[in-house]
Parts: structure tokens; C-alpha cells; sequence
């Protein structure tokens, strides 16, 4: 087992570095998770004092609705790290993680982290890598929601089919272009939703009839047309504006 | 050859002073040379809008309607005045006179009384064009049909009747239609504005301009928020994303369009 540990480490981002005798100290304090499909990793609340690598399988990161329903944030897989943040933050999890298959994952606790990170401080560094990559993913986004946000309040969905058209070409092997597409999913799903409320509102719209009397209408205007002053108007219009012309 | 554009109204309240001072300082924005004259003598309000009152307004029209100063003397050169107001402070160094009227209410009284010769307006806006050498003059006129808003109309190379959607509207601007057709005026738009938002603006449009077989050349939204700008700014160019800025600018593009 401890070999098969060590060998998954190996592959890790983070730890692929040290030498085989840190490995080996780190194999024997990691906890060792094989779930099956449907099984809880981490609950939503949850004190965050360890983070997770899922070396086999895949996962979900689900956070509940207003309706006790289930949202899917975001899927993660081998070679990715869960829970990260509490390592450094020691906030309560955020969200649930829940195998999407038999997973394969290890457990690291802070405090076992700590006494690594001294003796390793580069490690660090994979760490910060890992953390700066997920803020650039995560702020790239941001700013797009914002200016699509600005589009759609100012009643432009015609971006939306570009931008799904773009998302085709996303590489499902890459775990950033997968966390795109679910975003993107989302974010259009909502657009779709908008536009048809907006189209099922148009239809609800009162319709505007004119009526104009015609009869007084016309005696309005005979009215006018025989009075003194439009007669006298009528008769020096050529002129009026002949003055324009000449100068 | 500077045009003549009178904004008319059949009734009051239409919002007509502040649409003609947007689309104005928007055909300004487009770098033209442009003029706006408050020939509502009775109830002058186009001032405000670009940020005067009593004391800054120097000459006015009623003045030049007297003979006692040139209507060079009246235009006031918003452009080099545009003050704060995050709107009007876009029009710096724009061409933009305006040609107030007088609200000083002796002087209402006195030219109501007196009344003057539409001739001489007539005149002094001629000179006004040649002078400043503009290619558009803006005519702000009374509500209704009177003398002078027929001559107004007489004169003008494109008349913009302002309506609401309502039925009094509806019926007053069908006679002003037929008027401005019987005084042979080149180029008729009209402007929707204060379209209620359970109202789809296409429909409105299809109607009016089916109705009177003149062209629609936008239809402003009935918003609150024009009403908390009080008149003291130029909405269009304070808010230019706000769906009224964006149907005064459509109305503002058809001016310019026309040859």
C-alpha cells in the first residue's frame, strides 16, 4: 500500500519534487480514502484542517440550493488538490466534495503539512503555482461576467452565441477548460432563462390602438387652414424660405 | 446650407424642450455647428437645461425681437460655458449657441402685449445661420398652432412633432400632420416620448407610423430617472447608455441623415 502511496505522490504537482526519503516519511502520515460512487469526501461546514489529492476517479464539488436541491460547481480529478485553501485559511469547508466514480484519495492534515512545508519550504512554491493558476481561471471569468453582465442589462443576448461557440473547442482532459465549460454552462443557462421570461413578458404586452375622430379632425384643420394668419403664411411661404435659399 | 429643424408639439408636457436640448447637443457632439433658439416666448424653459438662469443669460431673444441688440448679441456659446454637470461638460468646446428667451415676467407680459413681427424672427434667424455659419438651427416653439409656430413650421427643412402615447396626443398630432403638410414641409419625423414600459416600442412604432404614414424616428421610454435629473444636465450625454439617451440619439442619427 505504502509503495502505491508514494508512487501517487509522485505524480503530484506538489510533491513531485522531494526526495524519495520525504516521500516515504509523507506516505506514512497521509490517510488513505477508497470511496465508491455517491460517497462523501467532505462535508459543506465541516472543520478545514487537511487537504485532499484524488490520485484515482473523479469528484464533484456540490454546494445546496435555496430549494435543498444540489448545485455541481465544479468536477475535479487525478492530480487534483480539494481543500487547499483550509490549509491556509483554517476556515470551514465551503462545500461537499462527493465521488462521481470509485475514487482513490489521500489526506494530508495541516499540521503534518506545516512540519513538511519547513523542511521543504519549495514546496511552497508548487503551492502558490497551484493557488495563483486557480486565481487566474477564477479572475479571467470574473471580468468576462462582468462585461457579459453589462450586455445582457442593456438587452444584448447576440454575444451568447459566440461565446457557446467558443466553448466547443474546450479540452475536457484539461481540469481549468472543464471548470470553464461549467461555468460557461451555467452562466448560459441563465441567459437562456432571462430571455425566455423576457419573451414570455413581450407577449403579455398591451397592444396600443389609435383612434382619431375624423370628423374633428377635419374640422380642426379646416379650421386652421381658413384662418386669416395661415392664409397670410401660405400665401408668403414661397417666399419665407426663398429668402433662405437666396442667401 | 444650414437646416432648419423646429421641434413641435401639438399639446404641453411632452417633454419637448428637454428633447430638443438632447438631440441638439448630440448633433453638437457629432461636430456640427449647431443653434437652438426658445422661440416659446410665453413659457421659455430650454435654458435651464444648459445650465442658466436670469443673471448668466445675458442678452435674449425678446431683446432682439425689440431692436435693441443683433441676435449675435443673444447667441450664447455653450460650448466655452459648459459649467459642471458631468452631461454638459462633454459639449466643451462644441458649437453650440443657444438663443434664449427672456423669463423675466415683465418682459413675457410686454411682448405678449405687443406681440411682434414673425418677420423679424424670420430674419434674424437667417442671419443667425449665416453668421455662425450653421448647419443645423433648432427651433424650440410654444405648444399648439399659432402664428408662429406655423411660420416656424413654414420655414423649417425638417419638422419633429413630439407626441406621448395617448389619445389626445394622438388626435392633436394628426391635425398638426395634415398642417405641416399643407404648408409643403420638405422632411416630417415624428418623436414618441413617455412610452409606458407595458407598451412594446416596435408595436408603438408600427402604429403611429401607420396611422399618419410619417416615420417614427424614435420612441423615448417613460423613466423616473430623467425626472430626478431635474433638467439641470444633458441626460443623453450624463447617461448615454440609458435606453431614453439611446432613442434620442436614434432620433438625433435620422436628423442627420437627411440630406
Amino acid at each position: 500500500m505504502s509503495k502505491k502511496i508514494i508512487k501517487a505522490l509522485k505524480h503530484s504537482s506538489w510533491f513531485q519534487s522531494l526526495p524519495d526519503e520525504v516521500l516515504k516519511d509523507l506516505a506514512t502520515k497521509v490517510i488513505s480514502y477508497e470511496l465508491d460512487k455517491d460517497e462523501v469526501l467532505i462535508r459543506k461546514n465541516d472543520k478545514g484542517d487537511s487537504v485532499f489529492y484524488i490520485y484515482d476517479g473523479w469528484v464533484k464539488i456540490v454546494a445546496g440550493d435555496a430549494l435543498g436541491g444540489e448545485v455541481v460547481l465544479n468536477h475535479l480529478g487525478p492530480g487534483e488538490f480539494v481543500g487547499e485553501l483550509s490549509l491556509v485559511d483554517q476556515k470551514p469547508r465551503s462545500a461537499s466534495v462527493v465521488a462521481l466514480s470509485s475514487i482513490h484519495a489521500l489526506e494530508l492534515k495541516r499540521d503534518d503539512f506545516i512540519n513538511i512545508l519547513y523542511e521543504n519550504p519549495e514546496i511552497a512554491l508548487h503551492i502558490i503555482a497551484n493557488i495563483s493558476s486557480r486565481m487566474r481561471f477564477t479572475s479571467t471569468y470574473v471580468e468576462k461576467a462582468i462585461q457579459w453582465s453589462y450586455r445582457i442589462a442593456s438587452g444584448d443576448y447576440d454575444f451568447a452565441t459566440d461565446e457557446i461557440q467558443k466553448t466547443n473547442i474546450i479540452d475536457t482532459s484539461k481540469p481549468d477548460d472543464v471548470r470553464a465549460n461549467r461555468f460557461l454552462d451555467a452562466f448560459f443557462r441563465m441567459l437562456e432563462g432571462i430571455k425566455s421570461r423576457e419573451d414570455a413578458l413581450k407577449t403579455q404586452l398591451v397592444q396600443l390602438t389609435i383612434e382619431i375622430d375624423q370628423a374633428k379632425r377635419d374640422e380642426e384643420i379646416d379650421s386652421v387652414i381658413n384662418s386669416e394668419i395661415f392664409q397670410k403664411i401660405k400665401a408668403e411661404s414661397t417666399q419665407l424660405r426663398g429668402n433662405r435659399v437666396k442667401k | 446650407m444650414g437646416k432648419i429643424v423646429s421641434i413641435h408639439s401639438f399639446r404641453g408636457g411632452t417633454g419637448k424642450s428637454n428633447t430638443t436640448a438632447n438631440i441638439a447637443s448630440l448633433v453638437a457632439m457629432e461636430g456640427k455647428r449647431v443653434g437652438v433658439v426658445d422661440t416659446d416666448i410665453q413659457s421659455p424653459g430650454i435654458h435651464v437645461l444648459f445650465g442658466l438662469n436670469e443673471e448668466s443669460m445675458g442678452h435674449t431673444l425678446n431683446e432682439f425681437l425689440r431692436n435693441e441688440c443683433s441676435i449675435g448679441d443673444v447667441a450664447l456659446q455653450i460650448g466655452e460655458n459648459v459649467g459642471n454637470e458631468p452631461g454638459r461638460k462633454k459639449l466643451k468646446d462644441k458649437y453650440l449657441w443657444l438663443i434664449p428667451s427672456s423669463i423675466n415676467l415683465r418682459e413675457i407680459t410686454d411682448i405678449l402685449k405687443n406681440s411682434y413681427d414673425p418677420n423679424i424672427l424670420n430674419a434674424g434667424l437667417q442671419t443667425l445661420i449665416k453668421e455662425k455659419e450653421l448647419d443645423y438651427l433648432f427651433i424650440d416653439t410654444h405648444p399648439g398652432l399659432n402664428e408662429e409656430t406655423l411660420l416656424s413650421i413654414t420655414i423649417s427643412d425638417i419638422l419633429i412633432i413630439i407626441l406621448r402615447p395617448d389619445q389626445q396626443d394622438f388626435q392633436g398630432t394628426a391635425v398638426t400632420v395634415d398642417i405641416a403638410r399643407a404648408l409643403d414641409v420638405p422632411n416630417m419625423v415624428l418623436a414618441v416620448n413617455k412610452a409606458l414600459s407595458r407598451y412594446d416600442p416596435d408595436q408603438i412604432r408600427e402604429e403611429i407610423e401607420k396611422t399618419y404614414d410619417v416615420k417614427v424616428a424614435g420612441v423615448m421610454p417613460l423613466t423616473e430617472d430623467l425626472v430626478e435629473n431635474q433638467s439641470k444636465d444633458i441626460f443623453s450625454l450624463r447617461e448615454p447608455d440609458h435606453p431614453w439617451s439611446k432613442a434620442v440619439k436614434e432620433i438625433a442619427e435620422t436628423i442627420i441623415e437627411f440630406d
